[in-house]
């Protein structure tokens, strides 16, 4: 996945990527703070899938693993490509509001 | 999760992801798993369709592999096929030897070039570069008439009508 494919993609990268901007997290951390700050809960497999992505991308990287657990971190270019993907959401945002607004008055 | 339905779930999974994430996976539902944050039921369901996608994205993945090979081979094949030639020349009714590098050709009557684009001239046979070599230039005579003949393959005809002195040949230099 590009920069360009994270535009495109589901909104499942974007909270694995925000997620992280917070600093970085395993598996379970990221489970819990995805459902805490959106209300989505991942299964494992959804996880992996979209860590795998984001991973062979250059968006995110694996840390040393500590115990068991193994924490991930967004790389200076994944925080590039996720202000961008939210400035995209932010203008379509502004713009879908506007408009809504419009129709109701 | 570590049971014969996780190994069997895990064979869903293409080898090189399952190589890297798989063991995380396998800790992270157990960890779910204890902490009750899914069932089990929901566990295996997430898992199954998490692999089938995997799958999918991987023949996706071969597919594009395989299809940009072969079209990457076809355009090498023409690439060959239009380079070789452009260097060897169609073939000629008209007597031809190859002589010094591949550039270089001897005739003894009319000879056709692949290109109306060639750089055509006429030296003297004796200062052809030796075979190996292709150093050799010497200034060229006036080619006196380079017409299009039809052909697919776009060749000129080029006709040289100077008179060589007596013991020479005449060779027609082409250069890309």
């Amino acid at each position: 996945m590009t920069v360009e494919g994270i535009r495109g993609s589901s909104d499942r990268s974007v909270l694995v990527l925000t997620s992280l901007a917070g600093g970085p997290k395993h598996g379970y951390a990221l489970i819990k703070d995805i459902e805490g700050f959106a209300g989505v809960k991942l299964g494992p497999g959804t996880l992996y899938g979209c860590l795998a992505k984001l991973e062979q991308a250059g968006l995110v990287e694996a840390l040393p693993a500590e115990d068991r657990r193994h924490p991930y971190r967004i790389t200076a270019f994944g925080l590039e490509a996720l202000r961008e993907r939210l400035a995209e959401s932010a203008r379509i945002a502004k713009v879908g509001l506007r408009r809504v607004a419009g129709a109701l008055s | 999760m570590r049971g014969w339905l996780f190994r069997s779930l895990g064979k869903l999974y293409p080898k090189a992801w399952r190589d890297r994430y798989g063991g995380e996976v396998d800790d992270l539902s157990d960890e779910l798993l204890a902490a009750g944050e899914v069932t089990r039921p929901r566990l295996v369901l997430g898992l199954l369709c998490s692999g089938l996608a995997e799958r999918v994205r991987s023949w996706h993945r071969a597919r594009l592999i395989v299809v940009s090979s072969a079209v990457a081979l076809v355009v090498l094949l023409a690439l060959a096929l239009s380079l070789g030639g452009v260097f060897q020349g169609r073939p000629s009714t008209s007597p031809i030897s190859t002589c010094g590098t591949a550039r270089h050709v001897k005739v003894t009557g009319i000879k056709e070039v692949p290109s109306p684009t060639l750089t055509v001239k006429v030296v003297p046979a004796k200062l052809l570069p030796l075979p190996g070599s292709s150093t050799v230039r010497h200034a060229p005579f006036k080619v006196a008439k380079v017409e299009p003949v039809q052909s697919p393959r776009l060749t000129v005809k080029a006709v040289p009508v100077i008179t060589m002195p007596m013991g020479c040949s005449k060779t027609i230099s082409t250069r890309t």
